[in-house]
């Protein structure tokens, strides 16, 4: 439980640690995408890092990264065609994000770091809370991003086929300040990140200075 | 056994695994 928690809040991979930055400027201009892809980073995570620590120690030193590579790009590679046979609505929104998650720094920053030192269930534990962390960060920003930058918010939208229950919502009502809509476009993207990391830092400060205290 | 040849045999040898099991997943969802 520590693990999951510190992922999701001290090691957070987009507030604290800034990994995957890509991927949560780029997909995040709707709420739905922004929660499709944490999802579908959160099982890639689990299965390759699973994996990397259970044949950690009869893997050499020196061909460490391209091994982690390796199993990281097939599991992205099997998640990729089950989504692609089974919920083709999902593999279109993810598009080509889903195929890049190969190269996210969160993934093999994880695989070398935690997977190819802790036992397996402290690594499974651990991705867990790293996929959770980046999940929820993706879906704060994209929650922001979206309700102030349409005035919409999408909870479900492509996927409504496969759940049959279409969730697309309009929050705030119709105002002349609303919808700010350089926050729907890259900029914002940098702007409501970078006051996010801010807020994250202040409420990490004041939580080490109780604990100090 | 020399380090080097170790190292490029597991290598092989993860690639090798890599493969067969994406080849089955392919056939699966074909």
């Amino acid at each position: 439980m520590k693990n999951i928690i510190n992922g999701i809040f001290k090691e957070n991979p987009t507030f604290v640690l800034m990994l995957g930055m890509c991927p949560a400027l780029a997909i995040t201009t709707k709420f739905e995408n922004a929660y499709l892809l944490g999802i579908c980073l959160l099982g890639v995570l689990l299965i390759s890092n699973a994996i990397i620590s259970i044949i950690k120690k009869i893997i050499p030193d020196n061909v460490r990264i391209p091994i982690c590579i390796l199993i990281i790009a097939t599991s992205v590679t099997v998640v990729e065609m089950l989504l692609s046979k089974y919920v083709p609505a999902v593999y279109d929104v993810l598009g080509i994000y889903l195929p890049l998650i190969t190269v996210n720094c969160i993934v093999l920053g994880r695989a070398l770091d935690v997977a190819s030192e802790k036992p397996v269930l402290s690594t499974i534990t651990d991705s867990i809370g790293i996929g959770l962390g980046f999940t929820l960060a993706l879906m704060l920003i994209a929650f922001i991003r979206e309700v102030l930058g349409t005035n919409m918010i999408t909870i479900m939208d492509s996927v409504s086929e496969l759940t049959r229950y279409k969730a697309v919502y309009q929050i705030l009502p119709k105002s002349n300040l609303l919808p700010i809509s350089i926050l729907a476009e890259p900029a914002g993207a940098f702007l409501v990140l970078g006051i996010l990391m801010g807020i994250f830092k202040s409420f990490q400060k004041v939580g080490e200075k109780h604990e100090s205290n | 056994m020399n380090k080097k040849v170790k190292s490029v045999l597991v290598l092989t040898l993860v690639a090798l695994v890599c493969s067969v099991i994406l080849y089955f997943v392919a056939e699966a969802v074909k």
